[in-house]
């Protein structure tokens, strides 16, 4: 819980606001040794979390992971089934009205604001869509080979689902 | 279904990948182009098929909006974290990156803020150890 608390904290002064800045550029690039940095989360943005827990949980069939709150603030992730040190989704409450005008516009355009792997999209398309779910694009054979599928998050979003060719 | 990919937009994708790999310390993963358009990912080297980060062109004008307006507002992009923010900070640093916050205890976690050269701002986050 503990670690769950300072997870939060952390992650919450992303949507505090900080201190402005400038932007530089590096000068010399040495070649690198290590990285010590994990890519371990990725975020979407929605127009009501509960809605969204369900969506992503009950009908995309992933398993939540942490559901810490601090004030208004909701820190609410999950991760494969299956896989629960995976990669969390993080599911942010849309109030800023940037990131509003951002998801409203992809929405429109047509672009999903995140992307799923899968091995068999069209098993995921008969399962997700025997759940409720609207899709816009069904399984559709692309370039390259890759399969891929769009459907509404019912939070504001579409969603790719990619299987990439062998 | 799998969580492997997550993105950040940037002005210059040339730019963008000699930053992410020979200042952050991210491995080129998939570099691959149709026309115009140019799918690029890195990786960490410490998990190469691990959770990708695609650097997108920011030629979208929504997207080119909100990442400035993120921008203005102090608020990172994208956020990693590490076992050792200190050493990230310093390697990351002689590497010529300029940080907005240098290591920072807030409560449960110290957190670094620094520019990525090509519109984002990236925080670095190591969780505190109880």
């Amino acid at each position: 819980m503990r670690s769950h608390l300072s997870k939060i904290l952390a992650l919450s002064l992303m949507f505090a606001g900080a201190c402005g800045a400038s932007a530089p550029a590096p000068e010399a690039a040495a070649p690198s040794l290590r990285a010590g940095l994990k890519i371990s989360h990725t975020s979407v943005y929605v127009d009501d979390q509960e809605k969204a827990l369900r969506f992503y949980t009950e009908v995309l069939g992933f398993a939540k992971k942490d559901d810490v709150s601090n004030g208004p603030y909701r820190w609410l992730t999950v991760t494969a089934s299956g896989d629960a040190d995976g990669t969390e989704l993080q599911l942010a409450l849309n109030d800023d009205p940037a990131a509003k005008a951002h998801q409203q516009a992809m929405f429109q355009q047509g672009q999903p604001a995140v992307m799923f792997y899968t091995d068999d999209v069209k098993r995921d398309y008969v399962r997700i869509k025997a759940s409720g779910a609207e899709f816009t694009m069904p399984p559709t054979e692309v370039m390259a080979g890759s399969i891929i599928a769009k459907l509404k998050d019912t939070c504001g979003n579409l969603i790719q689902i990619t299987q990439l060719a062998r | 279904m799998k969580i492997k990919l997550t993105t950040v937009h940037v002005n210059d994708q040339e730019k963008a990948l000699r930053f992410y790999t020979e200042v952050l310390g991210f491995t080129k993963k998939t570099d691959f182009s149709q026309g115009p358009y140019r799918w690029l990912t890195v990786t960490s080297p410490e998990d190469p098929d691990g959770t990708e980060l695609q650097l997108e062109l920011d030629g979208d004008p929504a997207a080119k909006a909100y990442q400035q307006a993120r921008f203005k507002q102090g608020q990172p992009a994208v956020m990693f974290f590490t076992d050792d923010i200190k050493g990230d900070y310093e390697r990351i640093k002689a590497r010529g990156a300029e940080f907005t916050k240098p290591p920072t205890e807030v409560t449960g976690s110290t957190i670094a803020i620094l520019p990525d050269t090509c519109g984002n701002l990236i925080q670095l986050t190591q969780l505190a150890r109880w």
